[in-house]
């Protein structure tokens, strides 16, 4: 009996495993097409049902702008597959934007309403363009397979939203964005505020093009002219996977505004580096001659000045600057949601692997955060994936209230890209105030493509795109 | 399924010996990028897949290999060894003692990351590893011709 049982329970053991990886991978199979009204699983964070009303409801592509009204800034860009070379002459097989990469810089006075009539020329993949950071209505947001379809080869689409807050901004591709992005196809949008600053506005795009760090696409250093003692705004966008620590050689600085929003009461630093998140912007005002470093590119301001140490310690943002009012009270929450991001084995699609998981899920089988219009949100997005993650939210800006238990003291801190470190944990909070069906995903965009993507949903709405369909892969 | 038990666990040596060959070329072409081209490494070209120095397809092949390639072996290793357990005694033992220390090698090796003191432990644990196989082969290889244990 003994020897019999020596036998059988291996065997029995073994089928159960190959049973339950059977099973495993079964379930992770995506099918073909999906609308994300679909996907994974309703989290209503303690706030009430949406109740039967999945399908139903306003379609995302009525909330756009008011048709009505004439655009003030009219811009045509061509997205193209090409081989180009970077104003420092280095070559380069990736997209451009009206043949540059970055493309070109899209200006706006606060309030106006823009119009860019997007042509795909020749990416087979199909585009779209993302307003990085812009509260756009959602029609508007560039999400393939959400809130459009991809643009096809020779096809225009035309977007259109008002730049209602004056900031640093970006747009970039969100059809294939973990190759489009990396290999170009994005620029910089500069909402500049009603009353003209008496600061002249400079920009230091980073992106990593073919393994080499740039700064508005030079190698090495971009150089703007300034007079001694000019005092210089420098709009600093990182658009690459990972953050980068920025820090000024030659001057003290001021971070005068994070993601698009003014910090209140900010003043001089000149001992610490400034962490710019992926995906997100930071504004330094500078006095010339100074060398702002990005990581391992520059942006010299007036005449070249040595380049000075790494600052050991980074500014921290929870008590920078002085406090002042939210508008809302996030102490008085309708709905409390948990993004926890987490490593496991299992499969993706099929896939085996160690996959990034959220709330314990593998994708698709995700959380759908369920939000109603006017409704104040807090999310604990806490990190235990042994790898940092720039966590951006679509379409609105959620203030920080602290970080691993410490209480933001500074200015409000409104981001919309958040680098939370492996082991951190963060408080945000914002109001759901911009109906639609928005993505809140990583911006390193590779771990966009490996499932780290959930979906705050609104009551109410729904969406006619499938992702899968028509070619759509917004990641 | 005595033999493939004991070829499952030759490899899954082998892949031990390919993953510290792998990492070691890696740091010493990275170290060599760094000290002797005046390359700048940072965490944005760490994260872009094009970044290239002489060696740097050593971290591409010790992750892949590390996640996906050796768990899978050691699945398959563990289900052979617990079917092989009628002609190998021990082998489900083995099988799953090798299985563990992958388990918490995968763990070492992430955990790494944000616990850099962690990582001798990933090393130690691969010398563990390496050392289970040969002998869980070696054992195996010793059954043979001899009349199955029932």
């Amino acid at each position: 009996m003994r020897d019999r049982l020596r036998v059988v329970l291996p065997v029995v053991a073994a089928l159960a495993i190959v049973l339950g990886l059977g099973w495993s991978w079964w379930q992770s199979l995506v099918p073909g097409s999906y609308s994300v009204m679909d996907m994974g699983y309703e989290d209503l964070g303690g706030g009430p049902s949406m109740g039967g009303m999945h399908h139903e409801g306003v379609s995302v592509t009525s909330l756009v702008a008011d048709p009505a009204r004439a655009a003030d800034v009219r811009v045509a860009l061509t997205a193209r597959k090409e081989s180009f070379r970077l104003p420092t002459g280095e070559q380069v097989d990736g997209y451009t934007v009206n043949g540059t990469s970055p493309g070109p810089v899209i200006r706006a006075v606060e309030g106006q309403l823009v119009e860019v009539a997007l042509t795909n020329a020749n990416v087979t993949d199909g585009v779209t363009l993302h307003w990085h950071g812009v509260e756009v209505p959602n029609a508007e947001d560039g999400v393939a397979g959400v809130t459009q379809d991809a643009v096809a080869p020779g096809k225009t689409y035309t977007y259109r939203f008002v730049a209602s807050r004056a900031g640093t901004f970006w747009y970039h591709s969100h059809q294939v964005s973990h190759t489009q992005v990396r290999r170009g196809l994005l620029g910089a949008l500069v909402v500049t505020p009603r009353a003209r600053s008496p600061l002249r506005d400079v920009l230091a795009l980073s992106h990593v093009y073919g393994g080499k760090a740039t700064v508005n696409g030079h190698v090495g250093a971009d150089e703007v002219p300034a007079r001694p003692g000019e005092k210089v705004r420098v709009r600093l966008l990182n658009t690459d996977n990972a953050a980068v620590r920025v820090w000024v050689s030659g001057s003290a600085y001021r971070l005068l505004a994070v993601d698009g929003y003014d910090l209140h009461g900010p003043t001089a630093v000149t001992d610490r580096a400034v962490l710019v998140t992926a995906g997100g912007r930071a504004d330094l005002e500078v006095t010339a001659p100074a060398r702002v470093e990005l990581g391992a590119a520059a942006l010299v301001v007036g005449t070249d000045v040595p380049k000075g140490t790494q600052p050991t310690s980074t500014l921290d943002l929870l008590a920078y600057g002085t406090p002042a009012p939210l508008g809302f009270d996030p102490d008085d929450a309708d709905r409390r949601f948990r993004y926890s991001i987490g490593r496991r084995p299992g499969f993706l699609d099929g896939k085996p692997g160690l996959w990034w998981s959220i709330n314990g899920h593998l994708f698709p089988d995700v959380p759908m955060f369920v939000v109603a219009e006017g409704e104040v949100v807090r999310m604990t997005i806490s990190n235990h994936s042994g790898a940092a993650h720039p966590m951006h939210l679509h379409g609105h800006h959620a203030v920080v209230l602290s970080r691993d238990g410490e209480r933001a003291t500074g200015s409000p801190w409104w981001s919309d890209s958040i680098e939370v470190g492996s082991g951190q944990t963060y408080e945000i909070a914002f109001v759901a105030d911009n109906p639609g069906v928005w993505m809140d995903h990583c911006h390193n965009l590779p771990h966009a493509a490996q499932g780290l993507v959930a979906h705050l949903m609104y009551e109410g709405v729904t969406t006619p795109f499938r992702i899968g369909h028509e070619g759509n892969e917004p990641e | 399924m005595r033999k493939a038990h004991q070829v499952l666990a030759y490899l899954l040596a082998a892949e031990v010996v390919i993953q510290a060959m792998a990492i070691a070329y890696a740091l010493a072409g990275l170290g060599y990028w760094v000290m002797e081209e005046g390359g700048v490494l940072t965490k944005q070209l760490i994260d872009d897949e094009d970044l290239t120095f002489q060696g740097v397809g050593g971290f591409a092949i010790h992750g892949m290999n590390g996640m996906m390639i050796i768990p899978l072996l050691g699945i398959v290793f563990l289900v052979v060894s617990l079917l092989a357990n009628k002609q190998v005694p021990g082998a489900a033992k083995r099988g799953g003692i090798i299985f563990g220390l992958l388990a918490l090698q995968v763990f070492l090796g992430l955990t790494s990351h944000s616990a850099v003191l962690l990582a001798p432990l990933h090393a130690l644990n691969g010398f563990g590893i390496f050392t289970m196989c040969v002998v869980a082969a070696r054992k195996a290889a010793a059954q043979d011709g001899e009349p199955a244990l029932v």
